[in-house]
């Protein structure tokens, strides 16, 4: 079984943002009111963090990562789900089951990433979005927390395919959004057990380190430092 | 109880019917009712299109997925050899203005200050009647144009017909011809591309190359992988964008030094005598009075006691400007919005000119359409623009196509009055904009989506034409503004040798020539190969069509032309640069902007996401502006650290910054990445039409400085203190 | 009802039941209204989502949690308590011990309703049941809550039986009601024995439940790897906290109804000065535990620890820190310690004091770590929304309509063990003191030396 993992090369990234638009609309994320928004309760799966800035004025740069779930293999979210309305897929993507969860947020009190969002209301999209809706992604009913599911519904799509025309998943098959539109290519995605992919090959590279790692959460969403 | 595959399948299977039936019932109250037997009874099929974005000059193509016809998701076409498969925020959103319940349906005319719904035909009559009247011969012209496209076809129309109505005032806000206009008025053309197979060292003058730039996309991956051959480059500007950082070095300087700073180069160079002298000898007109100029006025000393920018960083860069095998220094448009923003571009010039334009590239050949008429309003030294509004009583009639300029220009106010002034104005807007909002008659554009246009750029080094089909029939009685101009020609005989029926016949017109060469190849297959290069070279055509119908029908379904195989020359332009174009006249309107005591300069910078200032319309773009500083739909204001400190502004308190013309409330951000004295401020938010009203427009605070030759406003010349807000947060 | 007055010695316990004042209707109405209110919201929250409370990203959990914790606190008071001093016989206990497990099961019902309230789908709450996890410690929770609530009901009707047959003897309208109750008690020798057999396995084992509900609630945070909750020490650290917000609480209740149903003859002073001494040692052991739990983080210095830690001590919620440590120390500390101020007025002060204190500290416990996540996000503000405030004053409102019913239907101070007592104590307490004196003195004159001493 394949384990999908995601390697995000800083060095390309620009911080252009598209992975974080074209999430937001290949998920149907909400879109909140500016009133919550202001309370600090807008709605990202992918989101651009910047995490310190590295020197002295002005040989000054900021460290800026995409952050989306970390799919982690030890993931914290499921270790304490009341109700297992979130669990990992055979191929260690952490999925949520939103007709199970019961909304008590304990994922998200004990995701040390913080990647988890919580539907404090009733979705509704901004009509210019809402006909916009992609249809293989259900939208969330209020009172459920959601996150990054690796755009799984792609999985499945590319999984019937290969079924159709009797062959076995390739490489590229299955992307998630962000990685097909960041403009830098700077998103690898695949099977990290596949010691030939290429998503195999960067995460053991020597740049290559995972978000608090020290929790032994082991992110299988890996960052390649940009090379100073 | 386990949960396996299928269940969750089925769960999610479950979840989507559910929503699909109450995602179509919410949908169809907004949808006009021509189209709601397909939504009631669509089969839901998914079909994909293949179309261009227009939305900035970089021409990505775009992959448009649709259910029963209706677009549904945008994502890059992965055979354009722009974009390969990526694409940026804007063109991800380029579905929601279709949808867009504030669009203008029909077209309208003022009655008693309101707008009421006309007939095209009326709207039509109105707008013939008003140019029939004021039809002009010489410089008097009674009829303006104010524009923004990015499509040279669009603009070279628009220019066609007011030179048919007599009249040159006409401006049209085109960021490849921005970028370009500089070159064409001190040189005998543009460079066609950075030659990135032998560019070793850029030099960025405030370009944002992966944000606002000729091309975004291709420039991401452009620098990405000249970056990766170990090459160096450096930006100045005066904000840590992706691009500086991104960048080896960042030099902070404001704007109006970029001049000062190219030329401060220029002097180390001119003194190691590092430079290309045959070029000099041969392309560089009265050289020696450029040279005694520079050795005068700009030893890096002197640089630095005016800009800041550290003497021995300007030597060290200097030196490797010239020790790189082919060096460019770059500017865009960008370097344009600044007081002395024309001076600044012919620095730039001169200092490529020293090295002789060593890693630019021009395409030999005539491959695309060429728009002389551009290029010829480029070299009048005092081209036509809106601010010459101001103050003229010839002009009668005024059109106004997308150009939002009351919102992105600091004279709103003055420019609002001037417009009150002018008996008929026209807008081609499809939005009520804070500037449409004046005019007395709109007939309003289709949306992207619905409308047929192209895009020419030679950026990448293959000369390439993206096509944006319409994807959908036009929802409402929208009138594409090329037919209305197209037939407004021809009605009105304002060209004797008008033939064109329609835009796309305009259009067939100017791209018949590069079916009729047989070169290059649609954006149906891969990058060639090196196999098929050679073959190319023998050769073999990769042509899938035999007529220009078929061609014509091809390159709108694959989205675009291309030539993979160009032939390119070196750029080796004459330099016709004389002193008084690096000297300011003593009359100009550039005022010195050095911030004392508490006061800082106000620096106004454009976020990646947003283009003209006009993308607060698009629920998502306007969201994630925010994403940065985490402070949504209210404007805030970044202060470096120590600034800060030393005027004890804590971080993420409510500010107050004054200027001249008034005050606003804003959050301070502290950021170490901002310049000492400088408060930044984003551009983009502050749109007082489409009742939501999010931020202020940093513009309306800052003072009327503009870039003199070409009145672009400057963007960073207005001195500002900031304060705590007395009422808390 | 008509309170007959059948002159029994202890008549002044019989007669809130049978007597009510205009006042108690006045108040009645006042918590019913509050009440009310609170529901509405609750039902407001229930149509439009959490939303209209003031949680956010990332303080995702906030006073309902907050509520959670500190009415669980205060449940100990009782059972714990009360088990404990009828365990260590000490005399003393028996005009308390009623109340004490009243108190518990009140609070237990409320607190355990406060995470049902913090759910986004409490229509889905039967899900913990069907596929509930038993390795979240949200699941642990729900069991042991649920354990405690039942013993300790239990452990509050098997004493209340005699009690209910007394009244039951006095017949009234409610005679049927207490019938059934009284479970057909006639105070025989048999029924006795079991009864006090009965109590006396629930006490011993009422005791570890109640230990292990409040682990559990700190397991709850301490199972996470936030900083700020993942410490060793939690379990015990909450435990310590919620029986002296509990023995607070208790003090409260005692002195308001003492002086409400005039019951001055049997909780006299000397009961306050043996629990405000208690109160007295659990503040020595919250400000030890305290201390150790902040010291540690402060001297391992990581990044994150700090980042919570200076948010309690000097950023913004430096105020609500440093007041829960003058209400949970200063205050008790100075009123318990003086013998001028350790009066009724001086050890109800203290006792507010420390209830407000413990509330405050688990709002310091729960809300910064929140506000500061591991990664660089921008700090999180929290400030509850109407809808929040409403439902704690809510639920304070049904704590005192609780407590105030009950008082109409079961007196408030167990009659029979103080009938007991009077009958039994001195001899007992005399027979124990023999055993435990020096040499071998005579039972009657110590018997006599104990009657003097009252």
């Amino acid at each position: 079984m394949a384990k999908y993992g995601m390697v995000i090369d800083l060095n390309k990234c620009t911080s252009c943002q598209a992975c974080v638009t074209a999430c937001k609309l290949e998920n149907n994320v909400q879109i909140v009111s500016p009133d919550d928004a202001s309370e600090g309760r807008t709605m990202f799966w992918m989101k651009m963090l910047t995490l310190k800035y590295e020197g002295d004025y002005p040989n000054v740069k900021p460290k800026a990562i995409p952050r989306n779930c970390m799919q982690c293999d030890e993931p914290p979210c499921i270790k304490v789900c009341p109700v297992r309305a979130t669990y990992k897929t055979e191929v260690g993507i952490v999925a949520q089951i939103y007709p199970q969860c019961i909304g008590c947020r304990y994922c998200m009190a004990n995701c040390p990433y913080t990647v988890k969002v919580f539907n404090w209301y009733k979705t509704e999209q901004p009509k210019e979005v809402e006909k916009c809706d992609n249809p293989d992604v259900s939208v969330r009913p209020k009172g459920v927390v959601e996150k990054c599911t690796f755009c799984v519904h792609r999985l499945q799509i590319a999984e019937e395919k290969a079924k159709a025309e009797h062959r076995k998943l390739q490489e590229g098959d299955y992307v998630p959004a962000c990685v097909e539109v960041c403009p830098a290519k700077a998103i690898y995605f695949g099977d990290l057990d596949d010691t030939n992919s290429d998503v195999s090959k960067a995460s053991h590279d020597y740049r290559a380190f995972g978000l608090l790692e020290e929790l032994g959460t082991i992110p299988k969403v890996r960052y390649l430092n940009a090379i100073e | 109880m386990q949960i396996n595959r299928r269940d969750f399948v089925k769960l999610l299977g479950g979840s989507l019917i559910g929503f699909a039936a109450g995602g179509v019932g919410e949908a169809l109250l907004k949808i006009p009712n021509s189209v709601k037997p397909i939504l009631y009874a669509g089969p839901r099929v998914e079909t994909w299109k293949l179309t261009t974005c227009t939305k900035c000059p970089g021409g990505c193509g775009l992959r448009i997925r649709m259910i029963d016809d209706f677009p549904i998701q945008a994502f890059g076409n992965p055979l354009s050899p722009i974009n390969e498969g990526g694409v940026c925020p804007i063109g991800l959103t380029s579905i929601e203005s279709l949808y867009h319940p504030d669009r203008l349906t029909s077209p309208m005319k003022k009655v008693n200050g309101e707008f009421q719904k006309i007939s095209y035909s009326e709207a039509y009559g109105i707008l013939s009647q008003g140019l029939k009247q004021n039809m002009g011969s010489a410089k008097d012209g009674k009829a303006a144009f104010v524009a923004q496209t990015e499509s040279d076809f669009m603009a070279n129309l628009i220019r066609e017909f007011m030179s048919g109505m007599g009249s040159d005032k006409v401006e049209i806000d085109n960021f490849s011809a921005n970028s370009a206009m500089p070159y064409n008025r001190i040189t005998d053309g543009r460079p066609d591309f950075i030659n990135f197979g032998t560019c070793d060292f850029i030099l960025n003058f405030g370009a944002q190359f992966t944000e606002i730039s000729e091309s975004p996309l291709y420039f991401t991956r452009a620098i990405n992988e000249f970056k990766a051959k170990k090459n160096e480059f450096i930006t100045f500007s005066p904000k840590l964008t992706p691009s500086a950082y991104k960048a080896k070095r960042w030099i902070p300087i404001a704007p109006e030094y970029y001049e000062d700073a190219a030329l401060g180069i220029s002097y180390v160079i001119l003194k190691d005598e590092t430079y290309d002298k045959a070029f000099v000898q041969k392309q560089f007109k009265d050289f020696d009075a450029f040279k005694e100029l520079i050795l005068q006025d700009y030893s890096p000393a002197a640089v630095e006691s005016r800009t800041g920018v550290a003497a021995e960083d300007i030597v060290t860069i200097a030196r490797k400007f010239s020790g790189a095998s082919s060096p460019v220094a770059y500017f865009d448009e960008s370097i344009l919005y600044s007081s002395n923003g024309i001076r600044n571009a012919f620095a730039v010039i001169a200092l490529n000119g020293l090295k002789g334009f060593a890693g630019y590239g021009k395409l030999k050949g005539q491959e695309l359409p060429d728009f002389e008429s551009g290029k010829e309003t480029d070299k009048s030294k005092q081209a036509w623009n809106k601010n010459m509004l101001l103050g003229d009583n010839d002009v009668k009639l005024l059109m106004l196509y997308k150009n939002n300029f009351l919102f992105n220009s600091p004279n709103s106010e003055e420019l609002r009055k001037a417009l009150a002034g002018i008996p008929l104005v026209v807008s081609f807007s499809p939005f009520l904009d804070e500037t449409s909002e004046l005019a007395n008659l709109i007939i309003p554009d289709h949306d992207d989506l619905e409308k047929l246009d192209a895009i020419a750029l030679t950026v990448t080094g293959s000369p390439t034409i993206s096509t944006q089909q319409p994807i959908v029939k036009p929802f409402y009685s929208t009138v594409h503004t090329g037919d209305v101009l197209v037939s407004l020609v021809g009605d009105l005989k304002l060209s004797p040798k008008w033939a064109y029926k329609n835009y796309e016949d305009y259009l067939q017109t100017y791209l018949k020539p590069v079916y009729n060469h047989g070169k290059g190849m649609l954006m149906n297959q891969k990058k060639p190969t090196e196999l098929e290069k050679s073959l190319h070279q023998a050769g073999w055509q990769l042509a899938s069509y035999s007529s220009f119908d078929e061609f014509w029908e091809q390159m709108l379904r694959y989205g675009g032309w291309w030539d993979p195989f160009p032939k390119v020359s070196e750029y080796k332009p004459t330099l016709t640069l004389d002193k008084n174009n690096l000297i300011a006249d003593d009359n100009s309107g550039s005022q010195n902007v050095e911030p004392k005591g508490d006061s800082l300069r106000l620096n106004i910078f454009v976020k990646d996401l947003d283009y003209k200032g006009d993308m607060a319309r698009n629920p998502v773009l306007t969201e994630q502006f925010g994403l940065d500083s985490n402070i949504y739909y209210d404007t805030w204001v970044e202060i470096n650290s120590a600034t800060a400190t030393k005027l004890s502004i804590s971080d993420r308190s409510k500010v107050r910054i004054k200027t001249a013309k008034g005050s606003f409330k804003a959050v301070a951000l502290h950021n170490p990445a901002v310049m000492l004295t400088n408060i930044d401020v984003p551009f983009g938010l502050g749109h007082t039409v489409q009742g939501k009203t999010f931020g202020i427009n940093p513009l309306s605070y800052s003072d009327n400085v503009f870039d003199e030759a070409t009145g672009t406003p400057s963007f960073s010349e207005t001195i500002a203190m900031i304060e705590r807000a007395g009422d808390g947060i | 009802m008509a309170y007959q007055n059948l002159n029994d010695e202890d008549e002044v316990l019989f007669k809130p039941i049978y007597e009510t004042g205009r006042g108690f209707y006045v108040l009645v109405a006042i918590l019913v209204a509050i009440f009310l209110f609170g529901l509405g919201c609750y039902i407001r929250q229930l149509i439009l989502g959490l939303g209209v409370t003031g949680m956010d990203e990332p303080v995702t959990w906030a006073f309902y949690i907050v509520d959670f914790v500190f009415f669980i606190g205060i449940s100990h008071a009782g059972t714990l308590i009360s088990a404990i001093l009828r365990l260590s016989k000490a005399e003393w206990r028996r005009p308390i011990t009623r109340m004490a497990e009243v108190i518990t099961g009140i609070v237990l019902a409320i607190g355990g309703l406060h995470p049902i309230i913090d759910l986004g789908r409490p229509d889905r709450i039967l899900h913990l049941f069907e596929r509930g996890r038993l390795q979240s410690p949200l699941l642990w929770d729900v069991t042991s809550v649920t354990a405690y609530f039942t013993a300790s009901t239990i452990y509050l009707y098997l004493p209340l039986i005699p009690d209910i047959a007394l009244l039951r003897d006095r017949g009234g309208k409610l005679q049927n009601f207490y019938k059934i109750l009284a479970w057909g008690y006639q105070g025989t020798a048999k029924q006795k024995h079991t009864l006090e057999r009965a109590i006396s396995i629930l006490m011993v084992m009422v005791i570890p439940i109640a230990i292990s509900v409040h682990t559990i609630i700190a397991w709850i945070f301490s199972m996470t790897l936030q900083p700020g909750w993942h410490s060793t020490i939690f379990g015990p650290y909450f435990v310590v906290g919620a029986i002296y917000s509990g023995i607070a609480a208790l003090l409260i209740v005692m002195i308001v109804f003492r002086k409400a149903y005039h019951f001055e003859d049997y909780l006299k002073e000397i009961h306050f000065q043996y629990l405000g001494t208690l109160l007295l040692i659990m503040s020595l052991l919250w400000t030890y535990f305290t201390f150790a739990e902040y010291l540690t983080a402060f001297y391992g210095h990581e990044p994150e620890e700090m980042r919570v830690f200076l948010y309690k001590f000097t950023g913004g919620y430096a105020p609500f820190f440093w007041l829960m440590v003058f209400c949970n120390f200063l205050l008790p500390i100075i009123i318990l310690s003086n013998r001028k101020l350790k009066k009724l007025p001086g050890i109800l002060v203290a006792s507010i004091g420390v209830v407000i204190g413990m509330w405050l500290e688990r709002l310091i416990i729960v809300i910064p770590t929140l506000a500061n996540p591991r990664l660089p996000y921008p700090t999180g503000i929290y400030i509850p929304s109407v809808t929040e405030i409403s439902i704690f004053a809510a639920a304070l409102s049904a704590f005192a309509l609780g407590f105030m019913g009950f008082s109409k239907l079961f007196p408030l101070i167990s009659i029979w063990e103080i009938k007991e007592g009077r009958l039994q104590s001195v001899h007992e307490v005399s027979k124990r003191l023999r055993e435990y004196l020096p040499g071998h003195p005579e039972e009657k004159q110590v018997e006599a030396s104990v009657k003097a001493e009252i």
